[in-house]
């Protein structure tokens, strides 16, 4: 098949965080291959684009505002965006989020890095093993962590389910590789995060 | 500015149908760029990327469109989204009711964005056809600074140029055109534009 059709409404859609966004995935479904590209659809209150910087990834991004209105908040300032909005963020570090103001709100993402063959992003792996039960999680990662390697959130998130799912050794290899690749970061991460609850004590030790 | 908020409806037309949102946004890592028009406008041209190895999306963002991929039809309400992956797949889209925009976004899997010789050309152009010869060669300047190699835009160039009875940047334009592709020298053969430095451009074929 050399090409593919769906409408926005039949996408999948994956709930993410807990403020209402709906992840509608699009690259991953299509393999898209050469830029970054998903959906995000919300009702009014809730998330149409979360929280976030672009500073990890480094990506260039432009939001659609497709249908419905809302409202982003660029470095702390409001911008209106009914449908037919086009929001360009070429500055990696500015934050960014948009709330949904009409119902039906839906914002098309699409991102990549400036002078370099773009990469799938790993909080796609992230977003959709954050919905599956840690066994699954588990499986979903030992599947797709290959197309990520030496990714320090990648083995990070892989530590979190290994514990969740009882698995402590792994778990904790997992871990000191994250910490290995970003020390940084995984203190960071690692300090008040839940998921690591049942390896807390071994974890506090390697972090000293 | 770290960021820039438009309508699509503010994106200025270039031609009667295509908005140019790359150039007019600054976006260096991806194309994009927005097709609108009325019932039995073909706002999508029939073409493949076999030339840029672009793998494209398309979205329909209002009215409703008719897409045709390797002669095969597919009615597309507006958010209806078509990914063509094979860059060889001939592809083309006409509105079906009126006020319908089509955004297409593409790039090449494994390589950094770069942006299609076509682009800058289409600018050019539609700026010549209207007429506007002087800012058609104003703003074919500007696109040389930075890509000195296009040569579209140098033939391009060199049309406005020649209207505008400035012979010897036409020709410059014209002979670094030829240079760069084959094709120009016959083209430029042929074009009344270049009559008053006629035995400068037949030359060129020689």
């Amino acid at each position: 098949m050399s090409y593919h059709v769906a409408h926005l409404s039949d996408l999948e859609s994956i709930p993410v965080g807990d403020r209402g966004l709906q992840w509608r995935p699009i690259r991953s479904r299509f393999g898209i291959e050469a830029f970054g590209v998903n959906a995000y659809t919300a009702e009014p209150g809730n998330e149409v684009v979360e929280s976030h910087t672009e500073e990890t990834y480094g990506h260039e991004e432009l939001y659609v505002v497709v249908s419905g209105r809302a409202t982003f908040t660029l470095d702390g300032e409001e911008v209106e965006a009914p449908a037919g909005t086009l929001v360009h963020l070429p500055d990696p570090t500015v934050r960014r989020t948009a709330v949904a103001v009409e119902p039906g709100t839906a914002v098309l993402a699409l991102g990549a890095k400036r002078g370099e063959a773009f990469q799938p992003s790993a909080w796609e792996l992230f977003f959709r093993a954050g919905q599956l039960e840690p066994v699954e999680a588990l499986r979903y990662y030992e599947e797709n962590r290959g197309a990520y390697p030496d990714h320090a959130g990648v083995d990070y998130n892989l530590a979190c389910v290994r514990a969740l799912a009882g698995d402590r050794d792994g778990a904790l290899a997992d871990f000191r590789r994250a910490l290995e690749r970003s020390p940084d970061e995984v203190r960071k991460w690692a300090a008040n995060d839940s998921d690591l609850d049942s390896i807390r004590a071994e974890v506090d030790t390697i972090l000293g | 500015m770290t960021w820039s908020v438009t309508r699509i409806a503010d994106v200025p037309k270039n031609g009667p149908h295509w908005r140019p949102v790359r150039l007019e946004l600054g976006i260096e890592a991806f194309g994009v760029n927005s097709s609108h028009g009325n019932t039995g406008d073909l706002l999508v041209l029939e073409h493949d990327e076999s030339l840029s190895g672009h793998q494209e999306l398309y979205l329909v963002l209002s009215g409703h469109a008719r897409f045709e991929i390797n002669g095969e039809e597919i009615d597309a309400p507006a958010g209806t989204i078509v990914v063509v992956s094979d860059a060889g797949a001939r592809r083309r889209a006409v509105a079906t009711a009126d006020d319908t925009e089509i955004l297409t976004i593409g790039a090449t899997p494994g390589e950094p964005f770069a942006h299609s010789a076509w682009e800058y050309a289409y600018i050019v152009s539609g700026l010549y056809d209207e007429g506007l010869y002087e800012r058609a060669l104003e703003r074919a300047r500007g696109f040389l600074q930075a890509y000195p190699s296009d040569w579209p835009v140098l033939y391009w160039a060199a049309c406005s140029a020649a209207k505008l009875g400035q012979n010897d940047e036409a020709l410059e334009h014209l002979r670094r055109a030829a240079e760069l592709e084959p094709t120009v020298a016959p083209r430029a053969a042929s074009e009344d534009v270049f009559d008053s430095i006629r035995a400068d451009v037949d030359a060129l074929q020689r």
